[in-house]
């Protein structure tokens, strides 16, 4: 089966009951394929951040199932926090919730709370680290010497030390320099390609959306609005617009060309593909 | 009032670890060193640089919550490095000196947005009707009139972000310096912010520092300037600065999508040439240069 994780009908409302009753999911389905990153996007309240607290238990569904490998995560109320190994979540401003003495002991520090043995808390800890390009000099060091980039990986590498099959990940280059972002979105791709493990990015970012993702789902008023492949979603850019989001400037620049009756064909939605686009259009690259 | 409104020369800051006073560290490297520049009054500065670059600790040391190492700063023409300096005088600077950070949660302080505008006026010591009178003036300001009486901590982002902008302009300050102002928003929250930042500028004659890794936002100011390593690197029109597409990759920068798309057309081998520092700009360059070929 290819779909690690899947969302049937699911809603989600917040306060039942009161006067304050608001809907905040609508009878969502989605399915998130393994070796895949899945972008989630949509405005402020589209319904978005209540979805991540639902991929991996943190809130259970009104209605709906929220499937692991076909079996229902809230089957057995007591396991759930084993869902949580398995789906990991890393949130905004990660870094903000270090707290051991060593970056060594802060990335294996779920591991350990699982009961690993040492010699294998070790060996994953090291893995991560690689994953996100933490260097083994700064195995020792305290997480609080390290620059903010610095500890943003190590915060990730703690979740990818469980070896998550799915790894969520909310804004994870917020605040980070152009090659730090590079580097982190970079480190994600590598990690769903070499352990067939699902991520799921939420950003506002459309060029990052448009650069690393496979696919894309795009929220809007608590349901989802359109979801499919990076290509599907950002050749119909205007659509995104309609819905309050903005567009990859590439694609801003190829629908003014447009207008001025020049049409390019390819993947506009990115600098390379509006690159290749115009050099086939001019002729300068063989179609 | 000077017409310089900010000046450094030399300026230098090593952070020394405070838990170890008695070891003294000699091998730890500056994190600025010899940064010379001046601002003009109601310049419309953007500071870029990559994460450690130096660029926070230059904001900190403007409005003194750090203390240079080495090298002088003047604020207004007043030298806030000398020995005549006093205690006293640093309380000038911060009001003179306002400055917004990344996280608006870290910068609310009340529980209802009118008091926490009023908090620094407060603080003053300024009478009744003149704090009354600049809060409501710093909330037209921002926009945010209508949310007098709510509760910050229920506001949006960027709503947030526009009350502690609010905080700030109630202190009538000369410079305000964002810190990674825009990093935590949302695109509508972001854009607020920047749109009030341009008209503080414009209307109020505020010198404005815009410290951000947004590219879009820099190519907006009058003047960009890159701090690589501690050092100031470049200090040019943002014109100038984002044709330089090479320079800002090798110090891990980027420059604004229209100049990379541009750059990356002359990398294959077009001869393409134009402003692309707007989007008008990169369209123009782009239909210009696909006419002239077909």
């Amino acid at each position: 089966m290819s779909n690690i994780l899947e969302l049937k009908d699911v809603s989600f409302v917040y306060s039942e009951g009161t006067p304050f009753r608001k809907v905040a999911l609508n009878k969502v389905n989605i399915s998130f394929e393994r070796g895949k990153i899945t972008g989630l996007i949509g405005h402020t309240g589209s319904g978005k951040s209540t979805l991540v607290n639902l991929l991996n238990g943190l809130y259970k569904p009104t209605s709906g199932q929220v499937l692991l490998d076909g079996v229902d995560i809230w089957d057995e109320p007591k396991k759930i926090r084993d869902v949580r190994y398995r789906v990991g979540l890393v949130m905004q401003y990660p870094e903000y919730q270090l707290f051991d003495e060593t970056v060594r002991a802060d990335i294996g520090f779920a591991l350990r709370n699982k009961g690993m043995s040492e010699g294998e808390i070790s060996e994953r800890v090291i893995e991560a680290a690689r994953f996100t390009g933490i260097g083994d000099d700064l195995l020792d060091k305290s997480p609080f010497d390290l620059s903010g980039g610095q500890k943003r990986r190590v915060a990730i590498a703690g979740i990818i030390a469980m070896r998550p099959d799915v790894l969520v990940l909310d804004e994870p280059a917020a605040g980070l320099d152009p090659r730090g972002r590079r580097e982190i979105l970079g480190s994600l791709h590598s990690y769903a390609e070499m352990t067939g493990g699902s991520v799921i990015l939420v950003s506002h970012s459309m060029e990052d959306m448009a650069h690393y993702c496979d696919n894309v789902v795009v929220m809007n008023k608590a349901e989802v609005y359109k979801s499919g492949t990076v290509r599907e979603i950002f050749s119909e850019a205007e659509e995104l617009s309609s819905v309050g989001l903005d567009i990859p400037m590439t694609s801003k620049v190829a629908k003014r060309l447009l207008d001025l009756g020049i049409k390019l064909e390819g993947d506009l939605y990115t600098v390379e593909g509006m690159r290749d686009a115009i050099l086939r259009y001019t002729g300068e690259v063989e179609k | 009032m000077s017409e310089v409104i900010i000046k450094t020369e030399n300026l230098g800051y090593t952070y020394v670890d405070s838990l170890d006073d008695d070891i003294v560290k000699v091998d730890q490297s500056p994190a600025l060193r010899g940064v010379s520049l001046e601002i003009k009054r109601g310049e419309y500065v953007a500071v870029l640089g990559h994460n450690g670059s130096g660029k926070s600790t230059f904001a900190k040391l403007i409005n003194m919550i750090l203390t240079p190492t080495v090298g002088k700063i003047y604020i207004d023409g007043v030298d806030i490095t000398g020995d005549d300096f006093t205690e006293e005088d640093v309380f000038d600077i911060r009001r003179k000196v306002g400055m917004v950070f990344q996280n608006p949660d870290n910068q609310l302080v009340a529980t209802v947005v009118e008091e926490d505008v009023a908090f620094g006026p407060e603080n003053l010591g300024l009478p009744r009707e003149e704090i009354r009178q600049r809060v409501d003036s710093a909330l037209s300001t921002v926009g945010m009139t209508e949310y007098i009486k709510h509760a910050p901590h229920k506001l949006s982002g960027g709503q947030k972000q526009r009350v502690a902008i609010a905080g700030i302009i109630a202190m009538k300050p000369e410079i305000i310096i964002f810190d990674e102002s825009t990093a935590m928003l949302d695109p509508q929250g972001r854009a607020e912010v920047v749109e009030i930042m341009e008209r503080l500028n414009k209307e109020e004659g505020i010198t404005v520092l815009n410290i951000t890794h947004y590219m879009d936002e820099a190519a907006r100011a009058d003047r960009v300037v890159v701090i690589n390593d501690g050092e100031l690197i470049i200090d040019s029109t943002a014109r100038e600065v984002f044709k330089n597409v090479e320079l800002l990759h090798s110090v891990g920068l980027e420059a604004t999508q229209g100049a990379e798309l541009i750059a990356a057309l002359s990398g294959c081998g077009a001869d393409i040439s134009g402003e692309s520092l707007t989007l008008d700009e990169t369209v123009e360059t782009i239909a210009n240069y696909i006419l002239r070929k077909k």
